[in-house]
Parts: structure tokens; C-alpha cells; sequence
């Protein structure tokens, strides 16, 4: 019970007494990034705009889809997609980049793949801005079911966070996850219902499409994008989802417990 | 308040493995881990600190007296927290301000304003208590209308005023050297002396490591002596 207590306390307290330093270093990391640029953090909003405006049409036809229903159903699945794994990637390194800070002070290490994090949400808030053209150009309504989705994407943040701390220690001890990583993430693109629907593929081979499921980003998906586009999600979904994100939260906490303490001599 | 201030080290041992590339893979830990064998050469072991006991206590200026390679940043790590020992026991109490690599955390492209607030962040500093200690490392730092410019337009010196102003803004209840101040030119020592002084004899538990014993015979009044990770002796 103390075990427990301690282990999950630790964690949780330590995002918190860590607060400002991951919030306000997140926020100043975009700043920095984009000084000097005319466009600032709205270059990701461009990006993510031409590279939907391009994918969606061809697409569409090689899939045989109405562009109407799928050039928003890939523009919400992208944006997440484009959230979800560049916070993953850049988190891989994080603790060997600040090494100098972490060897000088004893500001709890949970802060640096949080600042990461809330980085890429802050930008993350800049790309969206493109799904109401999106929605616009394919004739998209905008219904109220949307606000379902807030739910879905408070477990994708808190998933990312629990995550991308047990990425990051896992890689500054072996060096060969940060490659790795990225190999998987590649895979996951495709593995994740972004270009295509689910609903093409569990008629097809059900088998297939739970052992797809396997892939947390799946369930964190439908809970997300489908109150956008004005359906409801399943309950199967909500309650995978909801796992995932406990189970990446007892594996960071254990790990955050067990191994903290020896990041210094790793990095 | 001072009371509280103390540090103390029980039994610490550090030993900093230094893995090489095959130490490091995954394939090699999960190789050993299946055949249950361990190779033990792979990895490097070198014992920074071994077997210390010490109890710093308020009011205690401690000179830490040793060759390069005896320890002398690695206890100093220890004492501010950021190196977490694998033996034995470490208790700190008080406000660290550690002065080892000054010019830590500072952001290459911000400004000198918003550096006072990135750093101070990892001083435990929130953005509020930091703006209110602009005056006063405007003061130190002497840097004027600099403060408004990125810091890579900075020189080296200056970069050095402004991380030891913001380090020295609050008062200190435990400051750790590495080494006496080297900042700045004469003349901004010559006008800032006064404050240095006072700005090192304000804090509860002041820890100076130096190879230069009259400096440090000078400054403090406890000495330990390292030499290859032991504490050799006590004065």
C-alpha cells in the first residue's frame, strides 16, 4: 500500500510542483522557433494546409470515396497524427539535449518531456485552424456532438505526457529506442485509421482489425474524431482508451519510481 | 528560517558507470538477461565518491580541497541534488543556489528579460517573483538596455554578468562553488566586490571547491580534503 502510494504520489506531485516550468518552457520553446519568421507558429498551420490540399483529392479518388466525407475525416485524423507522433519523436532525446540543466539542478526530471508536450499542443492549437476551411470547402455542419470530443483529447494529452517520461528515460539508458521509435512510428501511420476507414476493413477481416486495435492511438482516435465529424462513438472505444491511458500511467509511474533517480549517470 | 538549513551525506557512494556502445544496446541487455550471465568488463565503473559522512550545518563555510579527478564536482552535485547517490543517504534542507556551471539554461535567442524568467524557473523562481527581481538584476548585471536584446548578441563576459545576477538576485541559503567567481572585467568587479562579498557571506552554508587553499583557507571555516573519491581529511 505504501509502495503504491509513494510510487503514484511521487509521479503526480512532481508534474505539479513542476508546473510553471513545463508550461511557460513549453510556450517560450515556440516562441523561440519561430522568431524571426513572418508566418510564426502559423507555418504549421500553412504545412498541414498544403499537404491536406494536395493528399485529400488524389486520394479520395484512389480509395473511391466522396471527397465531401473524406477530406474532413483525414484533415482531424492528420492533425491528431501530426500531435501525437512529433511529440513522441522529439521526446525520444529529450534528456540527453538537457542534460547540462538536469546535472545542475534538482528540479524534478518529469518537467522536460512535459514542456515537450505542451509545445507540440500549443502548435497543435495553431494547425487546427485549418479544419473550419476544411469543414467549409467539403460542406461540412457543425453540430454540438463536437464538444464530445474535449473528453477524447484531455486522455490523448494525459497519455502523451505519461508516455513520452517513459520514452524518454527508457532512451537516455538505450540508445537504440530513439531509432526504433521513429521505424515504429512510420508503421503506425498506416496502422492507424487516418487514409482509410475502419468501416472498410472489418467487413473485410474482422481478425485483422483487432489486432489493429492493439495500437492505443486507434481507440484515442475514434474518441476524438468522431464527435468532430458529428458521430458518436462507441463505448468499446471510450472504455479502450480510458485503458491505455491508465496503463501508461502505472508504467511511467513505476518507472519514474524505480529509475529517476538514476537518469544523471545515463546521460 | 536558518536553522533549518543543513546537509547531510551518509554513507554516499557514487559510482558513474560509463557504458560503451555494446554496453548500451538492447540487444546486449536482453542477451545477458536471457543467458543469465552477466559480462560484467562491459561497463566501466569509476567510484567518484566513496564511503563520505559529513553534516554541514548553518553557519558552516565548507572548502572542499582536492586534485583534478578527486570528486570535487561530483560531491558538489551531490550536496545540490542534482546527482542522486546510489549508496547511502543524502538530506538537504534550504534554498540550493548552485553556481557550478553559471551560465546553465540560458536561451541563446531569447531576450535578457526572458531569460531572467526561463532561468529562474529552474531556481524555483515563478514568473511573478521574477519580474520583481528585474530591478535588481538590472542592478547587478549592469547590462542596461542590453537586457532587452537576444543574448547571442551578448559577449561572453556579459552573458557571465547576467547568469551571476540572476543566480545572486535573492539572497542564498545554500550557495555552492565551483572554483572563485571569474565574471566580468575589473571594473564591474571592482564595482560590484562588495555586493559579491556580501551576496556569499548572506547564505546559511556557503561550499567552495578550489585546488587554491589560500583562498580557501581565507574564505572558510571547515576544509575536507578529497582525493580519488575519499574524503581524506577534516579540518
Amino acid at each position: 500500500m505504501i509502495f503504491i502510494k509513494n510510487c503514484f504520489g511521487n509521479y503526480i506531485s512532481d508534474i505539479f510542483s513542476t508546473k510553471e516550468i513545463w508550461f511557460y518552457g513549453g510556450y517560450q520553446d515556440v516562441k523561440q522557433k519561430y522568431r524571426r519568421t513572418r508566418f510564426g507558429p502559423f507555418w504549421n498551420t500553412i504545412i498541414v494546409g498544403i499537404f491536406l490540399m494536395g493528399l485529400g483529392p488524389v486520394y479520395s479518388k484512389i480509395f473511391g470515396t466522396d471527397l465531401e466525407d473524406f477530406f474532413p475525416y483525414l484533415a482531424v485524423g492528420f492533425v491528431i497524427w501530426i500531435f501525437f507522433s512529433t511529440t513522441l519523436n522529439e521526446n525520444c532525446t529529450i534528456f540527453q539535449d538537457s542534460s547540462g540543466i538536469i546535472k545542475q539542478t534538482n528540479v524534478s526530471i518529469v518537467c522536460y518531456p512535459t514542456r515537450i508536450v505542451i509545445k507540440n499542443f500549443f502548435n497543435f492549437l495553431h494547425i487546427i485552424l485549418i479544419l473550419p476551411l476544411i469543414f467549409l470547402l467539403s460542406g461540412k455542419n457543425i453540430s454540438f456532438i463536437m464538444i464530445l470530443s474535449l473528453p477524447g483529447f484531455i486522455m490523448l494529452i494525459a497519455f502523451l505526457i505519461f508516455t513520452s517520461y517513459s520514452l524518454a528515460l527508457l532512451s537516455s539508458r538505450f540508445r537504440d529506442i530513439p531509432p526504433l521509435i521513429s521505424a515504429c512510428l512510420q508503421l503506425l501511420f498506416f496502422f492507424t485509421p487516418i487514409i482509410w476507414e475502419e468501416s472498410k476493413i472489418s467487413v473485410s477481416s474482422p481478425i485483422l482489425l483487432s489486432i489493429l486495435k492493439v495500437n492505443p492511438l486507434f481507440s484515442l482516435m475514434e474518441i476524438i474524431r468522431s464527435p468532430i465529424l458529428g458521430n458518436l462513438p462507441s463505448i468499446n472505444s471510450y472504455i479502450l482508451a480510458f485503458s491505455f491511458t491508465v496503463l501508461s500511467f502505472l508504467v511511467c509511474s513505476i518507472l519514474h519510481y524505480n529509475f529517476s533517480k538514476r537518469l544523471s549517470y545515463w546521460i | 528560517m536558518k536553522k533549518k538549513v543543513k546537509i547531510n551525506l551518509k554513507n554516499v557512494s557514487v559510482n558513474i558507470p560509463i557504458f560503451d556502445v555494446s554496453a548500451r544496446s538492447l540487444r546486449n541487455t536482453f542477451v545477458n538477461f536471457t543467458q543469465s550471465q552477466k559480462d560484467e568488463n562491459k561497463t566501466i565503473i569509476i567510484n567518484a565518491l566513496k564511503d563520505i559522512n559529513i553534516q554541514i550545518s548553518s553557519g558552516d563555510r565548507l572548502g572542499v580541497i582536492g586534485k583534478n579527478g578527486s570528486g570535487k564536482t561530483t560531491f558538489l552535485r551531490v550536496c545540490s541534488g542534482a546527482i542522486k547517490p546510489d549508496i547511502g543517504e543524502v538530506e538537504i534542507s534550504g534554498r540550493i543556489t548552485s553556481l557550478i556551471d553559471i551560465g546553465f539554461g540560458l536561451e541563446e535567442d531569447a531576450t535578457g528579460y526572458e531569460n531572467i524568467i526561463l532561468k529562474g524557473l529552474y531556481l524555483k523562481r515563478s514568473p511573478k517573483l521574477s519580474k520583481k527581481l528585474f530591478s535588481i538584476i538590472e542592478e547587478i548585471s549592469d547590462l542596461g538596455s542590453f537586457l532587452n536584446l537576444p543574448i547571442r548578441t551578448y559577449s561572453s563576459g556579459m552573458r557571465m554578468r547576467l547568469a551571476y545576477a540572476i543566480a545572486s538576485a535573492e539572497d542564498p541559503q545554500i550557495l555552492i562553488m565551483d572554483e572563485w567567481l571569474s565574471v566580468g572585467d575589473k571594473e564591474w568587479i571592482a564595482k560590484m566586490s562588495e555586493k559579491i562579498d556580501s551576496f556569499v557571506f548572506s547564505s546559511a552554508i556557503f561550499i567552495l571547491a578550489s585546488h587554491n587553499e589560500e583562498l580557501v583557507n581565507k574564505l572558510c571555516n571547515k576544509i575536507i580534503y578529497l582525493d580519488n573519491g575519499n574524503l581524506v581529511g577534516l579540518k
